[in-house]
């Protein structure tokens, strides 16, 4: 599901989680996280609907920094800056 | 304690863990690379076996000299009825791989021992004190102190029982700062005081493997300096603050206890404790449980 997006200085780690349900949605995008550290960028593939409605909200109230959400076709782009807890 | 990454079944086994920003990914883990001991297969340790294995601790081991007895089922819930007869240790080992085959368990079907603790306990991230006996518990707990392991105990008589958490960090009271003696023979529930309220040990065995698996996460806050007290019957949770005792014998400035110290255990009328169990040594049952639950030796009191 990650790949080390290499072509990407400022992204250290991506996922696409569209093939996941709530709230394991959640769980892959942590584990994305945990491959990165703390400052660093993870770029999330997220479906319309419960995803990209929820999985911002969770992620603010973790601690992490959402740097920006983007409609790619019928899916969205989130970049993440991963935070200190 | 070794990490390894986790496999999409445990990310979703475990995905309730995982979720709370206290675990994460990195919790769970550490939980699975962590080990916890339970010495007592009882009620108390029914309940934390059951909770540790189902949070993924990745080694178990269980220590219990006794069988499952027909009287054990009120409380000792991870035991069927076709157990009775069988050791503790071993009908444990078999439920807790049912629950979670990934966590590697190792039965001990034997009374530990003044001689036998320090081994048994060395080496594990935490250990859970089940016993339903002062003897035990203090060669537990000493045993702990001087290992430098991190014990958790509780007792439960009748409908009310007490946990507390010792910490090796060398700031924490020890069990011996509370209880610094096994209390006299006629303190201790005789036969007929030996009635034990079933879920009640079952919410302290829970809290075991509550503050056992906050231990091993090193998270929140625990009960290395406060002791809980629970009474089922009232319905009433008390929460005291335990200090160092500065004469403590096992952990005061003048400590004189520097090895475990066995005390005699007399549980049976007019017998003493061997040291594989209660008067009797246990044998492994050779042929059919049935015929193993006839012949087993009537015991005496009973606790958790």
């Amino acid at each position: 599901m990650g790949r080390k997006a290499a072509n990407e200085a400022a992204l250290a780690y991506s996922i696409d989680v569209r093939d996941t349900r709530c709230p394991l949605t959640f769980v892959h995008v942590k584990v994305g996280l945990d491959a990165i550290k703390v400052g660093q960028v993870l770029e999330v593939f997220l479906a319309e609907g419960e995803q990209i409605q929820d999985v911002p909200r969770s992620l603010k109230e973790e601690g992490h920094r959402v740097l920006q959400v983007r409609r790619e076709g019928d899916k969205f782009r989130l970049l993440v800056r991963k935070g200190k807890r | 304690m070794k990490s390894r990454q986790l496999t999409p079944a445990e990310l979703d086994r475990y995905s309730r863990h995982i979720l709370l920003p206290q675990v994460g990914v990195e919790g769970q883990r550490k939980l699975s690379a962590s080990s916890a001991l339970v010495v007592g297969a009882g009620g108390l340790g029914s309940a934390a076996l059951a909770y540790l294995a189902a949070a993924g601790v990745g080694r178990i081991g269980i220590v219990d000299g006794d069988r499952v007895e027909l009287s054990n089922l009120n409380r000792q819930v991870i035991y069927p009825l076709s157990a009775v007869g069988w050791p503790k240790a071993e009908s444990a080992r078999q439920a807790v791989e049912a629950l979670n085959p990934a966590c590697e368990v190792t039965a001990i079907v034997r009374r530990l021992t003044g001689e036998t603790v320090r081994r048994a306990v060395r080496g594990w991230d935490v250990v859970l004190d089940c016993t339903d006996n002062f003897p035990t518990r203090f060669i537990v707990s000493d045993a702990c102190w001087l290992e430098k392991v991190a014990l958790v105990t509780a007792a439960v008589q009748g409908f009310e029982g007490q946990l507390l958490t010792v910490l090796p960090d060398g700031v924490s009271p020890c069990y011996r700062c509370l209880i610094p003696e096994p209390p006299a023979d006629r303190f201790v529930a005789a036969c007929g005081q030996a009635g034990v309220f079933g879920p009640a040990v079952g919410v302290l065995g829970t809290l075991q493997a509550v503050e056992a698996v906050k231990v091993l996460l090193g998270i929140g806050y625990g009960f290395e300096r406060r002791l809980l007290v629970y009474d089922a019957l009232k319905g009433r949770l008390r929460i005291l603050d335990r200090v160092a005792d500065p004469a403590c014998a096992l952990c005061g400035p003048r400590a004189t206890i520097t090895d475990v110290v066995e005390y005699q255990m007399t549980c049976c009328p007019g017998g003493v404790c061997g040291p594989d169990g209660c008067c009797k040594p246990v044998e492994t049952p050779v042929k059919s449980p049935e015929r193993v639950k006839k012949t087993a030796p009537k015991r005496g009191r009973k606790g958790r």
